[in-house]
Parts: structure tokens; sequence; C-alpha cells
């Protein structure tokens, strides 16, 4: 079987993505307003910030499943699904993050604002998951790592849960939760949130396969080991 | 329900026999607390401005000590392949291990609060229990996912003491925001008010975790 990042589909999801990003940005330059209300054209991160942000939490989301179904069926390819979904996600929270911060300090003035209950949670969710890695560094034997680490991507879905609820729990509002009622804003914000989905997944896949290819390696090295 | 007595009588009656887990966690929590009152001068900063944080914060830390001590037992020899050949449900035992180490922290708190009042004089109209009972609750919830990460943590190398924090502090700020935002009024000897709201979410947050762990242990456990 050809290595899955050779396959013609990859190409095809590669130009999709490239695709999506162009057409993403045409729609933050074309489409959307450059300025709005108060917040001027800072806002304009907002089309990188939010499809980041619910990139993670479908990315997380991902590795909890094939986390649960390592759990119920076993091997190593959920796993190896469920980490490089894990890894995904990261990245896109880190993206959130970072974007968050930077519209952060043009709108507000500062770089980071800890009443904001929306970026309390993205922080907290984000060291959880960077806690998912340690432990796959620590645990040396495979078959346990899989477990543990299946079952960690299941318990650290609270902290996905505390996003979504951060604003009704903590009750304070200084993060924009509808604010763009602007019809070619909420289309903009589509496209970009697809676009950067396609882009997500196109990573996934990338890490997916190496990950699957580490496997393989492995097994060769194990055949080896028992000729000699 | 004999399985999980019989494990639940036998951590206790380790515990009343060495104290082990008593003693480190309670020698952690009154350092933590000495160190914070020769941190702050409470000339320049009001006690109940800082107490409910050293509260919490003692009580986090001392609560991880006892997580680490959890499976000490088990780690020795082959007690727990021991366990695991035993006709006994794998809930029950977590089941037995959370309220076994809930028993010991719940005293170190309660001793905590009483360490908190001497060295931090807040104002004597304060409910301290309530504040006990909000503090359990939330215990509850912390050692809902601890004993499940302990459970792992145990197989990881170097022993696994700093992944099982590094794991379970993250999961476990929303119960300690809660535990703070509710601490602080009835510290302040004012009613709940707004801060009620976080009651139920301690409690629901406690729920998910000892769900979770209920589900989820035998999978971690199995050899």
């Amino acid at each position: 079987m050809r290595p899955s990042l050779h396959r013609p589909t990859f190409a095809a999801h590669a130009v999709l993505a490239a695709a999506g990003i162009v057409a993403a940005l045409w729609h933050i330059w074309k489409v959307a307003p450059l300025e709005i209300d108060q917040i001027g054209s800072s806002y304009l991160i907002f089309f990188f910030h939010f499809p980041s942000a619910v990139g993670s939490l479908e990315f997380f989301f991902l590795a909890a499943l094939c986390g649960a179904w390592n759990l119920w069926k076993r091997g190593r390819v959920s796993d190896a699904a469920s980490a490089s979904a894990v890894e995904v996600g990261l990245l896109a929270a880190v993206v959130t993050l970072v974007t968050g911060s930077t519209w952060a300090k043009a709108a507000w003035g500062h770089w980071w604002v800890w009443d904001d209950p929306r970026l309390l949670s993205v922080a907290i969710m984000t060291i959880t998951y960077l806690g998912y890695h340690l432990l796959r560094s620590l645990v040396d034997e495979p078959e346990k790592r899989a477990r543990f680490c299946s079952v960690f991507s299941i318990v650290a879905l609270v902290s996905v849960g505390f996003v979504h609820y951060a604003i009704k729990l903590l009750g304070k509002v200084s993060h924009p939760m509808k604010p763009f009622q602007d019809p070619s804003i909420t289309q903009t914000r589509i496209v970009a949130w697809l676009a950067f989905l396609v882009l997500y997944l196109l990573l996934f896949r990338i890490r997916f396969a190496q990950a699957r290819a580490a496997l393989a390696i492995e097994d060769l090295r194990q055949r080896a080991e028992d000729l000699r | 329900m004999r399985g999980f007595l019989a494990i639940l009588r036998r951590d206790l009656a380790l515990e009343a026999r060495r104290r082990e887990s008593l003693l480190s966690m309670g020698v952690f929590a009154a350092a933590t607390l000495f160190v914070f009152r020769f941190a702050f001068d409470l000339h320049k900063v009001e006690s109940v401005t800082v107490s409910p944080a050293v509260l919490w914060v003692t009580a986090l830390f001392a609560a991880t000590i006892g997580l680490s001590r959890s499976f000490a037992v088990e780690s020795a020899g082959e007690v727990m392949a021991g366990l695991l050949l035993a006709p006994v449900d794998r809930t029950a035992i977590y089941l037995a291990k959370v309220l076994s180490t809930f028993a010991v922290v719940a005293v170190v708190e309660a001793a905590a609060f009483l360490g908190l009042f001497l060295l931090f004089d807040p104002p004597e109209v304060w409910d301290p229990l309530a504040l006990l009972g909000i503090a359990w609750l939330a215990t509850a919830g912390f050692l809902g996912a601890g004993i499940l990460f302990a459970a792992m943590t145990r197989h990881a190398r170097s022993g696994g003491g700093t992944l099982l924090q590094i794991l379970l502090l993250p999961l476990s700020i929303p119960l300690f925001i809660g535990g703070v935002q509710t601490s602080e009024r009835l510290i302040r000897g004012l009613p709940l008010g707004d801060a009620a709201k976080w009651v139920p979410m301690l409690a629901a947050f406690g729920a998910i975790y000892l769900a979770l762990g209920s589900v989820l242990f035998e999978r971690v456990v199995e050899e």
C-alpha cells in the first residue's frame, strides 16, 4: 500500500486547503467591512481567532472519540489518531491564545485580561492538553501508554466543556459574544472556519501518517529482532 | 459492597496505624500556612483578601500529597495484582480509594482551617461549617479525578509524582475558582449571594469526575 501522503487524495486535500485559505483571505479583504464600531480594524484577527478556537475544540473532541475507540477496540492506530488529534488541537489552541492576546492588546490595551472567562478557560484547556504530551512521554510501555492517554483524552474533555460554559459560570462578559450582526461578517466567518477546518484536517492527516509510519518502522524493527 | 467496605477498612486501618499520609499532609499544610503568613504583611494586606487563596492553595497541594500516597500500599510487591485477582468490582476499588483518601484529606483540611484562623485572624463572623462543607465538596471532585490519575501515574518513569500534579492541577482550576469565590464571601461573613451559583457547579464537577473515574478506572488498572 502506498504511504498515505503519496496518495492523490492527499494532494487534492492540500490544494483544497490552499484554496480555502485564499478564499478566506479574499473574504476578509473584500467582503467583510475593514472597520467596525468601537474596535476598528483590529477585529479582522477574529477571522483567524474564531476558526482556531473552534478547531481546537473539534480536534480535542476527535481525540476523545479516538481515545474511546481505543479503550473499546484496542489497537495502536486509534491511539496514534488520538495523539495526532491532540497535537493539532494544541496547535489550534496556541493560535487561539496568540491571536486572542494580540486582539486584546489592540482592543483593550492589555495582552492578557484575567477576568475574561473565555481567555482564562482556553488557557486552562491548553495547559491541560500539554499534560497529555507529558503523560505520553513518561509512560514507556506502549500498551499502557495508549490506555492511559485514551483515558486522559476523555477526562480532559471536561476542560473543553469548561470553555463552552465559562461565560455562564463566571458571569463576566468582556469577550465579544455576538459581536458582529452584519451578514457579510457572518459569511466571512463561515468561510474562514471551513478553510481552517480543511487546513487543520490536512495537518492531522500529515501527523497521523507520520505516526502510522513510525508504528510500521517499529514493527519492522521488532521483526528484525525476532529473526536475529 | 463487601469488597468496597473491606478495601476502605484496610486503607483506614493502615492509615490509623501508620499515619503516614496524615502526617505528611498535615506537616505540609502547616508549613504552607506559615510560609504564606510570613509572605504577607497583614498590616498592608487585608486578611480576608488573601485568606481564601491561602486556604485553597494549602488544601489543594496537601490533597495532592495525599493522592501521591494513595496507591503506596498497592505499589509494594504484587498487592495490586492480588487485588485485581480478587472478585471485587473495579468501581468498588476506585470508590473505596476515593473515600479512604477523602477521609484523611478532610481531617487535614479541617486542621488547616483552624490554622488559618489562628495565623491569619480573619473576622470572627465567618461561617466555618459552611466553608468546610464547600471545601469537602470541591475535594470530592478533586479526588474523583485524582485517584484515577494517581493509578495511571504510578506507572510513569521516576514515580510520576510531578506528572500527577501536572495532569491534575489544570483540571482542578474550576474547582479552585469556585472554592475561592464562595469562601471569600463566607470568610467576610457575608451570605453567598451571587457566589451561590458555584455550589451546584462544584457538585456538578465532582459528579462528572466521580462518574468518569468509576467508568474508566477499570481500563486504567487492567494488567
